[in-house]
């Protein structure tokens, strides 16, 4: 049984349709991107799976149950974290406050602890700024605290939104970096990404997404062969 | 087991014996000046104005609640404050029961009722977010002042009369330092801090996992509630209370108030209510030389947001709280 499972997933803003009937697979453990380009479907993708938008067709099951029928909070708690595009973190609190919100559905607190010395270990930069408010960090700080943050709600399996989006390349590698530690850790991760190399280069599984339709999938290492994708996405190689 | 004996003490901290011996220090003074007026070495008229003021402030720091740190920009404060004070009155009037005991039940149940009704409200309202929250809830405003006028045992258009007159300059500054005790221990809690974070990003709050319309709903309560303790306190202050006083025209001059100190600053519901009382009072005994011109303070009102809108978009005091409200940080 996998960890989750979109089945024949279809959505549409209005009249449009955003995504056609995709069929996407994570196993627990695993690393898995989804690719593509703007307004490919990818976040439409994510956003549905955290019931943010109505679905039109299709099932979404978490842990083997349908979780169609549940409310974006209620999700939460199940056990699946969504780093919105663009972060989404609060500029007018502090680093500290951001974090302890973000275990409101944790009722432990000695999990709610070890979750945060946990996040201070992995990023140290958070722990210097933690009475900062978030709003003066960087913008690869502010993506620290975003990941801190799914990392509180204690979450099996993490959804991340193009965790590389305004990033410099050094930045983006050390994000990356950090995300392969924290699935080494255990936690599931489906990350959507633009950048196409940083995010096989982690993964282990690939889909790409056109057009709302799912265009082609794999092992990681197939897709950074495949030359449809080096094509799309590599730019085509000088000779 | 150790730990339990620890928490069991639960010793107060530095943060809240200072509050605890601010607040003190407030009602005695308070008390002083009440008694001051009492035997007439104060004039009766800057009582009242402090009273009024004191008042205002709880109506205005309670709608910052809802306009400054949840974000939502609701319209109908006086409504609730209208709620408030025929339940306090009506309270005082058919009980019967001797003055401290009718106090404090009228004030409670008005703050009760208030609440109750909001939150009813507050379950249709928060379906909408932005410009259609603020109609339905300047929606809410007119029907509840309609209703209230149709009701003939409480005197319909005409008003109320005969409310026993139980509030003095005193009991509104207990009930301020009430109302500032609890505003300010939410707003510096958990939950405060997830008000602004719906304001912020609400999206990203409610991908935390938390149930936003329960959440802003948990505000209007809290806020119409402490609108409905002002009605009250008005209603025992004034000894008559009509329907038209809690029309959109009282709730657009408590928006004034907020909005001139400051939303998001519990500093500034002060400082806005101060300054606009003291300004209204001023320009009236500047024009009293001429009754027409005293009219001309109406005009000036909703001149004076006009000028905020354009100079200090974020009021007198922004964001920013004065020190002494502000619990002391942690020292993590």
């Amino acid at each position: 049984m996998s960890l989750l499972e979109l089945n024949n997933l279809t959505v549409s803003y209005g009249p449009i349709k955003a995504l056609h009937g995709i069929t996407i697979r994570v196993e627990e453990g695993e690393l898995v991107s989804l690719l593509g380009a703007n307004g490919a479907g990818k976040s439409t993708t994510l956003r549905s799976i955290s019931r943010l938008i109505p679905i039109l067709e299709g099932d979404i099951l978490f842990n083997g149950k349908s979780i169609l029928n549940l409310t974006a909070y209620q999700i939460v708690s199940l056990g699946i974290s969504h780093v919105p595009e663009g972060r989404g973190i609060f500029p007018s609190l502090t680093v500290m406050e951001n974090l302890e919100l973000s275990s409101w559905t944790v009722k432990d607190k000695k999990k709610i602890k070890h979750n945060l010395s946990r996040i201070f270990s992995i990023f140290p930069r958070l722990e210097e700024r933690k009475n900062q408010l978030a709003g003066t960090l960087s913008g690869g700080e502010q993506q620290m605290l975003a990941v801190g943050r799914a990392m509180m709600t204690d979450c099996r399996l993490m959804l991340l939104d193009e965790p590389s989006m305004g990033l410099s390349p050094l930045l983006v590698k050390e994000v990356f970096k950090v995300l392969k530690e924290i699935n080494n850790s255990g936690t599931t991760i489906l990350l959507v990404e633009q950048n196409a190399n940083m995010a096989l280069k982690i993964a282990d599984r690939g889909y790409v997404i056109e057009n709302g339709r799912i265009a082609l999938e794999g092992p990681a290492e197939h897709l950074m062969q495949d030359k449809r994708v080096k094509e799309a996405y590599f730019g085509k190689e000088k000779k | 087991m150790l730990e339990k004996a620890i928490i069991g003490k639960k010793s107060i901290s530095a943060g809240s014996l200072k509050w605890i011996r601010l607040n003190a220090f407030f009602l005695i003074s308070a008390a002083f000046v009440q008694m001051l007026g009492n035997i007439g070495f104060i004039n009766q008229y800057y009582i009242h104005i402090l009273t009024v003021m004191g008042m205002n402030i709880i109506l205005v720091a309670s709608l910052n609640l809802l306009n400054g740190y949840l974000g939502e920009f609701a319209l109908g404060h006086a409504g609730f404050m209208g709620i408030g004070a025929y339940s306090g009155a009506l309270i005082a009037i058919y009980l019967g029961l001797p003055f401290f005991p009718r106090l404090f039940f009228s004030l409670a149940g008005a703050a009760i009722v208030s609440g109750v009704v909001a939150y009813i409200i507050g379950l249709i309202t928060f379906k909408t977010v932005g410009d259609y929250l603020a109609v339905i809830t300047l929606g809410f405003n007119m029907i509840i002042v309609n209703i209230i006028q149709n009701i003939d045992f409480v005197g319909g258009p005409r008003g109320l009369v005969g409310i026993p007159k139980s509030t003095n300059f005193f009991i509104v500054a207990v009930c301020l330092s009430f109302t500032y005790t609890v505003l300010r221990n939410l707003v510096y809690s958990n939950y405060g801090r997830l008000w602004i974070s719906i304001r912020e990003n609400l999206i990203a709050s409610e991908l935390m996992g938390v149930n936003i319309i329960r959440m802003k709903n948990l505000a209007f309560t809290i806020a119409a509630s402490f609108a409905g303790l002002a009605g009250s306190l008005w209603a025992q202050y004034q000894q008559f209370i009509n329907p038209k006083s809690f029309d959109y025209t009282k709730t657009t001059e408590i928006l004034v108030m907020l909005y001139l100190g400051g939303t998001g600053s519990l500093s500034g519901s002060i400082l806005g209510v101060v300054v606009y009382t003291i300004t209204m009072e001023i320009l009236r005994n500047l024009l009293e030389f001429n009754p027409r011109l005293v009219e001309l303070r109406m005009v000036i009102s909703p001149m004076i947001l006009i000028v905020i809108m354009l100079t200090r978009q974020f009021g007198l005091m922004g964001k920013r709280e004065w020190k002494w409200i502000q619990p002391e940080k942690e020292g993590n």
